[in-house]
């Protein structure tokens, strides 16, 4: 392939993923179960969460997950860095390392609600079914940041 | 009282000493001063006598940072281990304790020579704290293309918010668990870093610089402790904590010929108004500009850095480069699950600079560097002290009464000068 037409390939890659169009090999790698498009959380377990943010999470991150200079945002490069993973990787990180004084002593319960509330302040929609605990449970549910069209995520559902 | 009377002088000499053109001028027994005051520097040569010293604004209103961090100190001493994920060979380099600074080319060195024993071409460094920017850099310099993957930049790291700072042996190891071939190792990276420490001395910014240090005490100083504390009974290895000072490394006399000894000044040969004063030089590093120096050298020799934040092991598997050092700092207890990492929180409130002042000085527990981005000003949080401060506290939420008590105690200092005359 000549250099020119591999930056013409490139550009319509980068085009085709600015338009949230995934290649269909990552698509299906991301989506082998729920993403976190699909309602995982409902409103009343992020409004838990909420609460509970404040009490353990907020003296570091901001009060809505704003960042600090020393301490990572939860809302917009927060994103990007979890993309790709599942729920079960990100409920890990909370409920084995955070809070940073004292890793480990969230409750399991405790730590499905702040990651429902983390969900609900990235924007990602609240279904019915609250969010469980279970390594099962999260890690069947990919953290992919492109909103899938309704026929790609009815396809992936169907398989 | 000869205190009293030493102390109305000592202000005199300390506020007109700083604004003096002329500086220090005496011989055999006192130093004039502008304006007539004289030190009592009897017994001193006249290379020993003291500088002129500016003397510092120590005021909780001047305070312009507080930062806080949480020292990657690791029982068995840093780990320098290789391993293998996937199809890469992962270095890892990180668990330097309070010692990150010092010990960073030294330990960049060893790793980066593992590194080099399979001749990659491209080699990713993990972290871009002070240890992962060196570790590049040394790479850089073995031939190897280099990319640093990494969540922030220096600036935004643990390390700036460290005390940066020459203590190649601060809380680097416990002793006994780091085994007693580790001082080979220990000696070998303070001595390679302090070689390259060299190279960066006298340039514009002075990135790596040296000031006086004035212990300062009106009590005789504390000898040194030699051994145990009796009244203590438990260790790391019956509680899995240290217990005491004596369990941590201490292995800075096997570098003593690169520092010189500290001296005992007589009383009123500062202006200090205490009656116990030891002077010593230190090395220290000035982050603005060592650092702007350093990312300017990695991206000079083609360095890239990409933005990213890992959450397993098994990706770094996953990195075109198939060598990786792995320098995540205190981020390695919980990414590596390593139970060797012990947190050891430190904070330190920032002053506003003041170029003028060319010393350093502790008191009262606690401690002053003036610094070209700032004074530091390190208190004494609690009773522990020694190594055994902020053990085991990941607490990394900045104190803003810890911060204004150690520029208190620094104030109360000077407030011991009586006020100028008109």
């Amino acid at each position: 392939m000549s250099p020119t037409m591999m930056r013409l390939f490139a550009g319509l890659a980068a085009i085709a993923l600015g338009a949230g169009i995934l290649p269909f090999s990552a698509r299906a790698q991301a989506t082998a179960g729920q993403s976190i498009w699909d309602g995982v959380y409902t409103d009343a377990q992020a409004a838990r969460g909420q609460g509970q943010y404040g009490q353990h999470c907020a003296v570091c991150h901001g009060p809505t997950g704003e960042g600090s200079f020393v301490t990572p945002p939860l809302t917009g490069e927060f994103i990007a860095d979890w993309t790709g993973t599942t729920l079960a990787d990100l409920y890990d990180k909370i409920e084995t390392t955070m809070p940073l004084n004292a890793p480990g002593t969230l409750r399991p319960a405790i730590a499905a609600d702040i990651l429902a509330y983390l969900l609900k302040e990235n924007n990602f929609p609240a279904g019915q079914k609250e969010l469980g605990v279970t390594p099962t449970e999260l890690g069947a549910i990919s953290f992919d940041v492109t909103r899938p069209k309704p026929a790609a995520s009815s396809r992936a559902r169907a398989r | 009282m000869t205190e009293g009377k030493s102390t109305r002088l000592n202000r005199r000499l300390l506020l007109k000493g700083s604004l003096a053109l002329g500086g220090l001028a005496g011989l055999g027994g006192c130093a004039t001063m502008p304006g007539g005051q004289r030190l009592n520097t009897a017994g001193l040569d006249y290379e020993d006598i003291p500088p002129k010293l500016a003397p510092i604004r120590a005021h909780p209103d001047r305070i312009f940072d507080i930062r806080c961090c949480i020292r990657p100190f690791r029982v068995n001493g840093p780990n320098l281990d290789t391993e293998t994920i996937g199809d890469a060979l992962i270095v890892h380099n990180y668990g330097h304790g309070g010692s990150g600074w010092s010990l960073s080319w030294g330990s960049a060195n060893v790793a980066v020579q593992k590194a080099m024993s399979v001749s990659p071409k491209e080699i990713a460094v993990v972290g871009c704290g002070i240890i992962g920017l060196t570790a590049a850099i040394t790479a850089q310099r073995a031939g190897a293309a280099v990319t640093i993957y990494a969540r922030d930049l220096l600036e935004r790291t643990r390390s700036v918010r460290a005390n940066g700072s020459w203590t190649p042996d601060s809380r680097v190891c416990l002793t006994e668990q780091a085994g007693p071939k580790f001082g080979d190792l220990w000696e070998q990276m303070a001595r390679f870093s302090y070689k390259t420490y060299k190279s960066y001395l006298g340039l514009p910014g002075r990135p790596i610089d040296f000031q006086d240090q004035y212990r300062l005490s009106d009590t005789p100083p504390r000898p040194r402790e030699e051994g145990p504390d009796p009244n203590i009974k438990g260790s790391y290895a019956t509680t899995g904590l240290p217990q005491q000072n004596f369990e941590f490394g201490n292995y800075s006399d096997r570098i003593r010929d690169l520092t010189p000894r500290p001296q005992q000044l007589p009383e009123g040969a500062t202006p200090f108004p205490v009656k116990y004063v030891s002077r010593s030089e230190i090395m220290f590093f000035n982050f603005g500009s060592y650092g702007h120096l350093l990312l300017s050298e990695f991206y000079g020799a083609g360095g890239k850095i990409a933005v990213r934040e890992f959450h397993k092991p098994s990706e770094l598997g996953g990195l075109k480069e198939k060598v990786v050092i792995n320098c995540p700092g205190y981020a390695a207890k919980d990414m590596w699950k390593d139970k060797y990492m012990i947190p050891v929180r430190g904070q330190i409130a920032w002053l506003i600079p003041q170029p003028e002042v060319n010393y350093g000085l502790s008191y009262g527990g606690a401690s002053m560097l003036s610094k070209s981005d700032g004074i530091m000003v390190q208190a004494q949080p609690g009773p522990a002290k020694g190594d055994m401060v902020g053990v085991n506290d990941a607490n990394e939420v900045p104190s803003r009464k810890e911060a204004e008590d150690g520029v208190r105690t620094i104030e109360a200092l000077y407030k011991r000068f009586p006020a100028q005359s008109a």
